[in-house]
């Protein structure tokens, strides 16, 4: 299991290279200036300037390898140097955004935790919900309430979350007035009042991400219930004369979770890319705003940051996925 | 010597019928059934082996399964010890369970693959029983003795083995509670002939070592003749023939029997080349729509008109041989009636004439 662990992360490496440098130049060739956003009253000679200041000016392959080197070698050092208190990376030129001048790894580390609650919450709630709704509805198949829970499914699957969410806030804060429609992002949790006001401004976004999330790991969990519940070695638990929630739990759930967890693992990087559009309608200040506003902003290092960041994340929880599946899977062995 | 055996009944099946519904058309409403076994009668005594043989889907694994109510019944009843398990309560039912079990026909798909052997044969003792964790694993040791497997192969998954050693994992499984009545369902089915004789002869082993009773399913009919001690046919969820063995064999009475068994093969070249095979023409009808009267009518080489209208039932027509044909009529000096069964069996059950 270790070697294998190993091994992938070592091919891990060149597929990133070729990620970033895919990216870096997707962006580069996307049409837009980083100073389209500014005033035309502004002489050329001047803008010049800016451009040689940022140092956007340069080949974009100086510029790809100058990232590099940034992203894989200061950025971390930096962050050696906030741990440890030392001063390795005290004069080298960090990732710096063109739109606010400030790093960029600064301001993903600011906008984390505002993702991280909203989504991360949206996430875990949808697979909660998801898991029992799945297997009740396998179990029961074609019953009232699978049928009910596959209509919510399929509106759940086919609805955008862009939809839902201005349906949400049309019903809840606009004419009930029960949860407030934008994120406040400054509010600090230190009491009970604070508390409920947190939990009220998160209920919305949660609400339509956890539908969403929900409808697809549902969908999965009962198919794979169903596939289990089908197999011989469900009729053998029965001769044995197993009680029927021994069957269930036992045999056929942490049978049909196999698959279902590896859809959960490789599912959570979408927490931090996936819910762009989301936190956009709810006006949370997370890493999917700050991506929407980079792109506006023809923001080069932000996006090509960010996006990067994303891919690492999708290809780190593709091997988890895959660890997962050969803990649980017995007959699954690497190496 | 095992004539002296007492013929007490242990499983004894009243009109067994076992429909599965057919839902079609837009609001899917019950529009007919799948008669897989419809109206079957018969007993299972204490210590035989009853053979049950009969081409692919004339319902051999229904009945099995419905026996040990793996299905819930349509009608009929079925008793085994002085119990009517069709009628018993889930919870009634769970706690007899141990006495009665089955071995499964595909040995791959029946063990959960994510337990260990010792894990997967230990399981029923954990629900049945209270013994600590050690006697657990003593008992676990002795069935993997019993059955022939490595005491060392206790800790690995069902993936790791082979056909032959996960079908002993399942005789292993199925002997752990100490049953009286075994099911064996087209247990040699998935393995080849080398692996089948073993298996056989491990059930046959296991069968006097702890006075077990089985109903012997197949569609191998030399394996039946080799295991069995009275062989049932059966055509389209119907009993066409119930017979001790050898009679069966050597002069089968009903039409469908004759033309089954004029199908096995003779080891001896010189009978075999001139073994006459009936050829019986046209396919099984369908369950859902099993035609009127005999339900072999359709295909019988002897075929009268009165086959086509009335059903014939299984009567005794010989002594301890069953047969459900119009054609086969009881002999007068031997028509003892169901009162002489018992006796009757006794003499018949080996299928041998007493000396």
């Amino acid at each position: 299991m270790l070697t294998f662990t190993l091994r992938r992360l070592l091919f891990a490496i060149p597929t990133l290279l070729l990620i970033s440098l895919l990216i870096f130049l997707l962006v580069d060739l996307a049409p837009g200036s980083p100073l389209s956003q500014i005033p035309l009253t502004v002489p050329p000679d001047v803008r010049m300037k800016i451009m040689e200041a940022m140092g956007a000016n340069e080949p974009v392959f100086v510029r790809y390898f100058l990232w590099l080197k940034q992203f894989f070698v200061v950025e971390p050092l930096v962050l050696w140097d906030h741990w440890w208190g030392t001063a390795y990376s005290a004069d080298m030129q960090r990732i710096v955004s063109w739109q606010s001048r400030s790093p960029v790894m600064d301001t993903v580390v600011q906008r984390l935790p505002q993702t991280m609650t909203v989504i991360g919450t949206s996430y875990i709630l949808g697979v909660m919900i998801a898991l029992p709704i799945g297997i009740y509805s396998a179990y029961r198949q074609y019953s009232w309430f699978d049928q009910i829970g596959t209509f919510i499914a399929m509106i759940g699957f086919s609805v955008p979350t862009f939809f839902t969410g201005l349906v949400l806030i049309l019903v809840f804060a606009v004419n009930l007035h029960w949860f407030p429609s934008i994120y406040d992002t400054s509010l600090r949790v230190t009491d009970w009042a604070s508390f409920t006001q947190q939990v009220k401004q998160m209920a919305m976004p949660v609400m339509v991400l956890a539908l969403y999330n929900a409808a697809q790991i549902s969908r999965y969990m009962r198919s794979s219930m169903l596939e289990n519940l089908g197999q011989d070695y469900v009729r053998t638990a029965r001769a044995k004369g197993l009680t029927e929630r021994i069957v269930v739990m036992k045999h056929v759930v942490r049978n049909s979770m196999i698959p279902v967890v590896t859809v959960i693992a490789l599912g959570i990087p979408s927490i931090f890319g996936g819910a762009i559009i989301t936190e956009q309608v709810f006006r949370v200040n997370g890493l999917g705003a700050l991506l929407i506003g980079a792109i506006q902003g023809s923001d080069l290092p932000t996006v090509q940051t960010l996006t990067f960041i994303f891919a690492v994340l999708i290809v780190l929880f593709n091997l988890i996925a895959d660890i997962l599946y050969g803990l649980l899977d017995p007959r699954i062995r690497y190496d | 010597m095992l004539d002296a055996k007492p013929a007490k009944k242990l499983v004894e099946v009243k009109d067994l019928k076992m429909y599965f519904p057919i839902h079609s058309g837009l609001l899917r409403r019950h529009t007919g059934d799948v008669k897989a076994v419809d109206g079957l009668s018969f007993d299972i005594f204490e210590g035989e082996t009853l053979g049950l043989v009969g081409e692919s889907g004339c319902g051999k694994s229904t009945v099995g399964r419905a026996l040990l109510r793996l299905y819930e019944l349509t009608s009929g009843s079925v008793t085994i010890g002085d119990e009517d398990i069709a009628k018993l309560s889930p919870e009634k039912l769970r706690t007899k369970r141990p006495m009665m079990q089955m071995v499964f026909q595909d040995p791959q798909a029946c063990l959960n693959p994510r337990m260990t052997v010792a894990a997967i044969i230990a399981e029923p003792l954990d629900e049945h029983t209270k013994l600590s964790a050690d006697e657990k694993l003593e008992k676990v040791y002795e069935l993997m003795d019993a059955v022939g497997l490595n005491r060392a192969f206790a800790n690995r998954y069902p993936h790791a083995f082979s056909g032959g050693q996960r079908q002993r994992i399942g005789i292993a499984r199925a002997l752990a509670l100490n049953p009286k009545f075994i099911v064996c369902d087209e247990p040699i089915a998935a393995l080849d002939v080398s692996i089948q004789a073993q298996v056989v002869n491990l059930l046959e082993d296991l069968q006097e070592q702890y006075g077990l009773t089985y109903l012997f399913i197949s569609h191998d009919l030399s394996m039946v003749r080799h295991i069995a001690d009275r062989v049932a046919v059966m055509y389209l969820g119907r009993i066409a023939e119930l017979s001790p063995r050898e009679p069966l064999y050597a002069d089968p009475l009903h039409p469908y029997a004759k033309a089954l068994l004029s199908a096995v093969p003779d080891p001896d070249p010189e009978r075999e080349s001139g073994r006459k095979r009936i050829i019986l023409q046209g396919d099984v009808p369908s369950p859902s729509n099993p035609p009127k009267g005999c339900n072999f009518c359709t295909r019988c080489p002897e075929v009268i008109p009165i086959c086509h209208e009335v059903k014939p039932d299984l009567a005794e027509v010989r002594p301890g041989r069953f047969v459900a044909c119009h054609l086969v009529k009881p002999d007068n000096n031997t028509a003892a009636g169901s009162t002489g069964l018992a006796e009757d069996f006794e003499y018949n059950q080996q299928g041998e004439p007493k000396q």
